[in-house]
């Protein structure tokens, strides 16, 4: 029996309804959406606008065109950041960001000499913001995770907006590790620019993602090309979504998004928290009994999300990870995890770690066993 | 339900701009009887008795409704079309709803002429709303094919007491 515990790269496995509504797209519909005139493209149209409406509902946004398409977080990211940033820009980061934001943030550094200020943060890995108001002094965007993936905090990000917005700060997060899978509502914590993938806790296909970007905020564009409507100017339309989307989308995969945002809404992100949160006690209760292991990140499950990284004193994590991959059947992920800023920060970023990150299939027998075997492996 | 869908029938495609982006589409129900209600709630709605048909603008979106037609132009995009769609779907089930409480207006709304806009117009043909002169602009607000709020100008001093009073012969 394998047991999947890498939810963190990707959900596995998906719901069926996501699996059946991507292939009776492919059999049943197979038009492009927001070009033809004919039925079925118009059809495609209102499964493309219904996805973005499920997730408004999801996210708390007002309207379907402030949630533009792109293929995962790694590309939202890079739509907010280069879309809004000018040179001599001066940006405050965390010290935990997933090389999603980090790379696209230091490539701006070189080629439009941005600026790059981090808050700094407790050694469980939560970002100290006592001392927000200073750091803030001078910034023309806050872009911070609003999960990470490696320590598993939370950023208070109704305390950074805020104070960003008090001094008309626009905040960008990275939504890729909560979304599905921890409440979000951009209208009640007014942020401006929210990435999410469409594959993790949203339980859709991989190549599914978007950006959420408040109404008034225009970007620069990342790409140009058709789309569909306002053929004749050479220019990009100005209105979203159109704007962003040029070229055909992954209609496929919204199908499955769709699907998988219905299924979503209709569980509740407040019971998938707490099924998460009921089980990461487990993971964290278990773990603790293991002699010479050492987890990252905060004690208690409420304070972080449903993934765990640590490390056996004299044991190397990758080997770890393959021992229960090839004698348990248990899969989780090694290395640094796309995160070695958050991998400093823990000390670990010449060992990596071993994270297990639950998702909504999980159940209390999987961890269970993973700490039966973690036990083995230690002793 | 009282209005159930409704169906798009055709979108202009391979447009230039805003401006020529229209579509047709068929209401599940003809939506005449709720249309004397609407007349009374929406500001300088159009309304034809006889035709039964009204028109009105819901951000910067034309919106005709005639029996069980309702034809939707100068949109963004299908995003927007799709969302405006949901809005006149969900305006006329709450409409048809509260009818006992409404009080139906069969008679066109008043509206003043292109020269009694006009008069309340800023008059500097500073081109802002996109029109040539704000003579041009008066008489594309007296067919409401543009908004109030169209001229930027109006918005400022020392013609917002225009503007208001422009909006009060409108509302
Ligand atoms: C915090 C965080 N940000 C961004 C990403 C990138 O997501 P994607 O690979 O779907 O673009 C990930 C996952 O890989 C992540 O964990
Ligand atoms: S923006 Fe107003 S003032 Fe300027 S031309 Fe148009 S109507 Fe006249």
């Amino acid at each position: 029996m394998a047991i999947y515990l890498d939810n963190g790269a990707t959900s596995y496995p998906k719901p069926e309804s996501v699996c059946s509504a991507v292939t009776d797209y492919m059999r049943n519909n197979g038009a492009s959406p927001g070009r033809g005139n004919y039925e079925r493209a118009r059809d495609a149209d209102t499964l493309v606008y219904r996805t973005r409406k499920l997730l408004c509902k999801l996210l708390g946004a007002k309207r379907p065109g402030q949630i533009i398409f792109t293929s995962n977080a790694t590309e939202s990211l890079n739509l907010a950041l280069k879309g809004y940033l000018k040179p001599e820009d001066s940006v405050l980061t965390t010290s935990y960001e997933h090389n999603a934001m980090w790379r696209p943030l230091k490539k701006m550094e070189d080629e439009r000499n941005i600026k790059i200020r981090q808050i700094p943060c407790a050694p469980d890995g939560r970002a100290d913001i006592a001392s927000l108001h200073e750091y803030l002094r001078g910034v023309t965007l806050v872009a911070v995770s609003h999960g990470s993936n490696v320590t598993g905090c939370v950023t208070p990000l109704d305390e950074i907006t805020a104070a960003a917005h008090k001094q008309n700060i626009p905040v960008l997060t990275d939504a890729a590790q909560t979304a599905g899978v921890y409440p979000i509502d951009v209208t009640g914590v007014p942020i401006d620019m929210l990435a999410f993938t469409g594959h993790k806790g949203l339980m859709g296909p991989t190549g599914t993602g978007g950006l959420y970007i408040r109404e008034g905020m225009e970007l620069g564009t990342l790409k140009e090309g058709g789309t569909g409507g306002m053929s004749s100017s050479p220019y990009p339309p100005s209105e979203p979504p159109d704007r962003y989307e040029a070229g055909t989308m992954n209609i496929c995969g919204l199908a499955g998004l769709h699907a998988a945002l219905t299924f979503i809404i209709d569980a509740g992100v407040d019971d998938i928290r707490e099924h998460e949160i009921n089980l990461t006690k487990l993971l964290l209760e278990g773990l603790d009994t293991i002699p010479r292991l050492k987890y990252y990140g905060p004690s208690s499950a409420e304070d972080r999300l449903g993934l765990v990284s640590f490390n056996i004193e004299g044991h190397d994590p990758n080997k770890v990870a393959l021992t229960l991959d090839s004698d348990y059947g248990i899969m989780v992920r090694s290395g640094l995890h796309c995160a070695p800023q958050a991998h400093r920060l823990l000390g670990t970023e010449h060992i990596g770690a071993v994270r297990v990150s639950l998702g909504y299939f999980n159940q209390k027998e999987d961890v269970d066993l993973l700490i039966d075997a973690v036990r083995h492996i230690a002793a | 339900m009282f209005l159930k869908s409704i169906k798009i029938l055709d979108i202009d495609v391979c447009v230039r701009q805003r401006s020529t982006f229209a579509s047709h589409t068929r209401a599940s129900v003809d939506v005449s009887e709720v249309m004397p209600y609407l007349n009374g709630i929406l500001k300088g709605a159009d309304y034809n008795k006889e035709a039964d048909s009204i028109k009105f603008i819901q951000n910067h979106v034309e919106i005709t409704m005639i029996k069980d037609q309702i034809n939707v132009a100068k949109f963004a995009n299908r995003t927007e079309l799709l969302e405006l769609l949901d809005w006149v779907q969900d305006l006329v089930n709450d409409t048809y709803e509260s009818m006992s409480e409404l009080t139906p207006l069969y008679t066109a709304q008043h509206r003043p002429s292109v020269m009694t806009i006009y008069s309340l117009l800023p008059k500097t043909n500073c081109r802002k709303c996109g029109e040539k002169s704000c003579m041009a602009f008066a008489a594309r607000l007296y067919k409401l094919e543009v908004e109030i709020s169209d001229c930027g100008p109006l918005a400022e001093e020392p013609y917002t007491a225009n503007r208001d009073k422009l909006n009060n012969v409108f509302a």
